[in-house]
């Protein structure tokens, strides 16, 4: 006959919770820990895909930088010979940069507001509310992501004809956020999901009523994905080219993707114009960027509930 | 005073499933009342539809004699502690508990009193100005502890408060829960699926099941007068054991499990209250610690003898439980389901092997019996 000793199986101490938790840990893997041969690998993929993202932009900076009788020079010297920065200088002299520039600020800081704004409510009802045509409606914000831009041109430029604002800041303000906002709202109601009910629930018996809950609780939380949506709606209106020229002829009106098309003409292009006003166009964003990047942290919920 | 008082209360959800049925309840000021059951059986439930985070379906809520069906949680005057804590997360432990507060209005001096008051009895003032992701998780649980009784709330409702904790913390944090209810004088009801839980704290308990309550009684009359199989099999660990069997006479009332080979005659006292069920299907319901080793008990009183296999033995420390199994019935294939198998809580100073046929006393003294059909309870 068998001794209990020796059959695992009949004496069951208590601490098998412990037992197995030690060999849980022991079988994950730190996923730092790769062969010096992989590591390698990484390195070059890595490296080839960055080249790959940064050279036409380097290309773009140093043809902004080249004098006016080398700009289709093959050379890859970033600071070509003769660098100057009389591009520049003719973009805000001679050109009307500022107020392309002026124009683009602020239909993108309209289109940003608004889309920020509907999306962070809208996201919310679809996220928390039970309502009619609640799941129709997102397959309907879906389905018009589907739709390339240039079929909704049409439409679009009929609609903002008829209701008078053909050509007009608000004529693009309104096509831009309509183009922004399903994704924002997607993506907002995503984030709403992932916030606990619970917070709410609890800031309710707290004594907060229903609008309270949202601006005190819920929309402080939710600033990682307003920093996203911001970000984007503002990109949406910013580098937007297309839309713009079908809905707007004023050129007081033009906005700064509109102007640089400008110096493609049918005799000739003005690269050194172009590459300039394209680094520039960059420079806010990136510095946009960099200034709501510290904003961009997950984990914001970190300890409020446990799960 | 604060009574809640609950009237024929009932949930309904969207497509007719029905998560509460006729939930009668009058817990008294001061009260302690805890509302135990497996998941799904309504607890939790109930205790939202009385903070007023889910709509009721049917029937009457009353706190200190107002009708609250209708009324917004935060015109109810509870606090609740969730069982994930939900902490704001992007405020500190001082903003955390004085957040009520503020939202009602109160002079600045009387929040910092109120709070640093609260932080002191919790042993949380040197965490004041933390973030909840800088705490561990007991102190969080404590600062969802601390944001309710700064709000000196007519009724305390927790929902499973302590499941989140390690089960050293959980005792602790048990007995300071208890002592909470005793220094604030406040009524409290507590939603838990533990059973030992229940025990320690309840000055009454609510057994639910599938959405039925089962039994509303003392811990200790839980304990020894369930009213139905299920509440004698919830309450206690390890559980109550089960047997299926017969009565019959033989010069006294005997039982006789399904196999014919265990057989108790029972003491008179039982067999007065069972001698119209002779001969019908019952249940016999023993606790592990009315069944002993022969050989090593002193233990008085009417036993009945029986010889059983042992199966598995599980030494806790201060005793040892002793999984036996029932002999099967002549036609049945072995299993090693639980209704097959007697548990037995004894002393520790001897370990028995298994596969040794130990010779058992049942104190049928102590035993229940339970109808097969209804499941309810006959006698004590």
């Amino acid at each position: 006959m068998e001794t209990a000793e020796l059959n695992p199986k009949t004496i069951r101490p208590n601490g098998v919770s412990t037992n197995g938790r030690a060999v849980k840990a022991a079988a994950v893997k730190n996923p730092r820990d790769v062969s010096p041969a992989a590591k390698v690998w990484i390195y070059i993929v890595l490296t080839l895909f960055s080249l790959f993202a940064i050279f036409p932009i380097l290309q773009v900076f140093t043809i902004s930088l080249r004098p006016g009788d080398k700009l289709l020079s093959t050379n890859l010297e970033l600071i070509p010979d003769g660098a100057t920065l009389d591009a520049y200088v003719t973009l805000f002299t001679a050109r009307p940069f500022l107020k392309w520039m002026f124009n683009s600020v602020l239909v993108s800081l309209i289109v940003t507001f608004f889309s920020v704004g509907l999306a962070s409510t809208a996201g919310y009802a679809f996220s928390r509310y039970k309502f009619y045509g609640r799941d129709s409606g997102m397959i309907l914000l879906i389905a018009t992501q589907m739709f390339p831009v240039t079929m909704l041109l049409l439409p679009l430029f009929i609609m903002l004809i008829k209701l008078g604002v053909y050509d007009s800041y608000i004529g693009l303000i309104i096509a831009y956020t309509a183009t922004a906002l399903p994704f924002c709202i997607w993506q907002m109601k995503g984030f709403y999901d992932t916030i606990p009910r619970s917070l709410e629930e609890s800031a309710r018996i707290d004594g907060c009523s229903e609008v309270q809950t949202f601006w005190k609780i819920v929309f402080p939380l939710a600033q990682p994905a307003l920093v996203i949506t911001a970000l984007f709606s503002f990109m949406t209106a910013w580098s937007e080219y297309l839309v713009a020229a079908v809905l707007v002829q004023d050129q007081s009106l033009f906005t700064l993707p509109m102007g640089l098309k400008g110096f493609q003409s049918d005799l000739e292009v003005s690269w050194g114009l172009y590459s300039a006003g394209a680094m520039l166009v960059s420079l806010p964003v990136v510095i946009l960027f960099i200034a709501l990047s510290r904003y961009l942290v997950s984990g914001l919920t970190l300890g409020s509930v446990k799960e | 005073m604060s009574t809640v008082v609950l009237k024929g209360v009932e949930k309904v959800y969207e497509g007719g499933v029905k998560a509460v049925h006729d939930f009668n309840l009058t817990v008294a000021d001061k009260e302690f009342v805890v509302f135990v059951g497996p998941s799904g059986c309504g607890k939790s439930t109930t205790l939202r539809m009385i903070a007023g985070l889910e709509e009721i379906s049917g029937g009457e809520l009353y706190i200190d004699d107002k009708l609250m069906n209708d009324v917004s949680p935060k015109d109810r005057d509870i606090a609740m502690v969730f069982q994930n804590y939900a902490l704001y997360p992007h405020m500190t432990v001082f903003e955390n508990m004085a957040f009520g507060l503020e939202l009602r209005k109160f002079p600045k001096e009387e929040i910092k009193q109120r709070v640093e008051e609260a932080a002191k009895i919790l042993e949380l003032t040197e965490y004041l100005d933390r973030k909840p992701k800088a705490l561990s998780g007991g102190q969080r649980q404590r600062v969802a502890v601390g944001r309710a009784i700064v709000r000196k709330p007519k009724v305390f409702l927790f929902d499973e408060p302590l499941s989140n904790l390690d089960a050293k913390l959980r005792v602790q944090t048990r007995t300071q829960i208890s002592k909470l209810h005793k220094m604030l004088g406040a009524t409290m009801i507590y939603v838990t699926h533990d059973q030992v839980e229940a025990m320690t704290m309840a000055d009454r308990i609510v057994v639910m099941k599938s959405g039925f309550v089962q039994q509303i009684d003392t811990p200790l009359n839980l304990y020894n007068k369930p009213n139905n199989k299920f509440v004698a099999g919830f309450i206690g660990s390890p559980a109550m054991n089960f047997i299926d069997g017969n009565l019959y006479q033989n010069g006294g009332l005997h039982f006789k499990d399904k196999s014919g080979k265990l057989d108790l005659n029972l003491p008179d006292m039982v067999a007065a209250k069972l001698q119209t069920r002779v001969g019908q299907d019952l249940t016999m319901g023993i606790r592990p610690e009315d069944i002993y080793d022969v050989r090593f008990s002193q233990r008085a009183g009417f036993v009945s003898k029986s010889k059983l296999t042992l199966d598995v033995v599980e030494p806790m420390g201060n005793e040892i439980f002793l999984y036996l199994a029932l002999p099967a019935a002549a036609n049945a294939v072995a299993t090693a389901a639980a209704e097959d198998q007697v548990v037995a809580r004894i002393d520790s100073r001897d370990i028995p092997e298994t596969g040794e046929d130990l010779e058992l006393a049942f104190d049928t003294t102590k035993a229940h019996f339970f109808e097969k059909a209804a499941e309810e309870k006959l006698i004590v």
